[in-house]
C-alpha cells in the first residue's frame, strides 16, 4: 500500500468519525465538525487522487473545498434563528 | 474589484480547471468569466457596505502568519491534553482589545474588516467582531497569549486610525 | 530514499496528523468556543498534505490543483470561522456584542 493510500486509509476513518460528531452535539457544533470534514474529505480526495493518478479526484476536491464554504456559510446563517 | 480583474481572475480560475487549450473551451471560459463579473459588479453597485483597503496595510500579513506554527503546537498538545480521561478540557477566553471604529466611512470600514480577518488567520485566536459602540475588538483565544496580547489580537495594528509605521 | 521523498513522508505525517489533532479537538472540547479553533488547524494540515502533492508531483496541473484546493481552504477558513462564532453568539445571546454582565478580559494598555 503506498504512503498515500495509508495517508488516505486513516483520514477516511477520521472524516468517519467526524461524522458522527453532529449526532451527538447540538446544531451550532455539529455545524463545526461539518466545516472540518470539508476539509478533511477534501484532503482524502487529493490523496486518493495521487495514489490512483486521477486527476478528476483534484477537481473535486477543489470543488468541495468551495463548496463547503457556501454551504457552511449558509447553514451558520440559518442557525441564527430556529432550532 | 474592477470588472477587469475579477474577469481575469475567474478566467484563470476556469484555465485551472480545463486541462486542454481548445478555443471551444477558452471561448466558453472567456463568457463564463464576463458573466462572472458582470454579477459580481452588479453586487457591488447595490453599495450594501464600502470598504476602503490600504494595499501598503497587506505586507504586514507576515506577522499573524509567523503566529502559525507555535500556534499548532499549543492547539495540538490542548486537544491531546483534553483527549484523556478525565481531563477538563480548557474553554479559552473572551479577550476585548480597544480600537478606534470611527464612523460608518470606507476607510474605518476596511480597518475593522482587514482586523477581523487578520487576527482570525492564526487558528488560536479568531476575532468574533468589532464592537463600535463600545470601541473593542472583540477575539476568543484557547490558549490565552499572555505575554504580547496586542500581537496576536490585533496583529496588523488596525485598532487605531493612522497605523504607526 | 531522496531527499525528494523524504520531504514528502514528512509532510503527509505533518498534514494527517494536524488532521487527526483537529478532529481529536473538536471531539474533546466542551467549549463551542473552543471547538471552533480546530477547524483552522485542519487547513493547515491540508496545506501540508497539498504541499506533498506538489513536491512528489512536480509542476503539473494535479499541483497547481491541489495546491489551488488548499488555498481556497487557508483563505476561506478565517472568514467562516469568524461566522460562525458570530452565529454562535447570536443564537445564543441574541447579539454577538458584549452582553451586559459578561466576563470578557480587556487588554490594556
Amino acid at each position: 500500500m503506498s504512503e498515500w493510500a495509508l495517508a488516505a486509509l486513516v483520514l477516511f476513518a477520521v472524516l468517519g468519525a467526524c461524522l458522527l460528531l453532529p449526532a451527538l452535539f447540538d446544531p451550532i457544533d455539529g455545524l463545526i465538525a461539518l466545516e472540518l470534514s470539508g476539509t478533511t474529505g477534501t484532503a482524502v480526495l487529493l490523496l486518493l487522487a495521487q495514489d490512483l493518478e486521477r486527476q478528476s479526484f483534484v477537481d473535486l476536491g477543489l470543488i468541495l473545498a468551495l463548496l463547503t464554504f457556501v454551504g457552511s456559510l449558509a447553514f451558520a446563517r440559518l442557525l441564527e434563528r430556529g432550532p | 474589484m474592477s470588472w477587469t480583474a475579477v474577469a481575469v481572475a475567474l478566467f484563470a480560475f476556469w484555465l485551472l480547471l480545463i486541462d486542454t487549450r481548445e478555443a471551444p473551451q477558452l471561448f466558453l471560459g472567456v463568457a463564463a468569466a464576463a458573466l462572472g463579473a458582470t454579477g459580481s459588479e452588479l453586487v457591488r453597485h447595490q453599495r450594501i457596505a464600502r470598504v476602503g483597503l490600504r494595499w501598503r496595510w497587506l505586507p504586514r500579513l507576515w506577522r499573524p502568519l509567523a503566529n502559525v506554527p507555535g500556534d499548532l503546537v499549543r492547539l495540538s498538545v490542548a486537544a491531546l491534553r483534553a483527549a484523556r480521561p478525565g481531563a477538563r478540557p480548557p474553554a479559552g477566553r473572551l479577550r476585548a482589545l480597544e480600537f478606534d471604529a470611527g464612523g460608518g466611512n470606507p476607510a474605518d470600514l476596511g480597518r475593522a474588516a482587514l482586523a477581523e480577518l487578520a487576527g482570525s488567520l492564526s487558528p488560536n485566536t479568531y476575532v468574533i467582531g468589532v464592537d463600535a459602540k463600545r470601541r473593542l475588538l472583540l477575539v476568543h483565544q484557547l490558549v490565552p497569549d499572555e505575554e504580547r496580547p496586542r500581537r496576536t489580537i490585533d496583529p496588523l495594528e488596525m485598532r487605531r486610525r493612522e497605523p504607526p509605521r | 530514499m531522496s531527499v525528494g521523498s523524504i520531504v514528502v513522508a514528512i509532510l503527509l505525517v505533518l498534514g494527517v496528523g494536524l488532521q487527526v489533532v483537529a478532529c481529536i479537538g473538536v471531539a474533546a472540547m466542551r467549549d463551542t468556543y473552543a471547538r471552533l479553533h480546530y477547524p483552522g488547524v485542519a487547513a493547515f494540515g491540508l496545506a501540508a498534505i497539498a504541499a506533498a502533492i506538489a513536491v512528489d508531483a512536480g509542476p503539473s496541473m494535479i499541483a497547481d490543483k491541489a495546491l489551488a484546493a488548499a488555498a481556497v481552504v487557508l483563505v476561506t477558513g478565517p472568514l467562516l470561522t469568524h461566522v460562525t462564532a458570530r452565529s454562535a453568539r447570536r443564537r445564543r445571546l441574541g447579539d454577538w456584542t458584549i452582553r451586559p454582565g459578561e466576563q470578557v478580559e480587556r487588554i490594556e494598555r
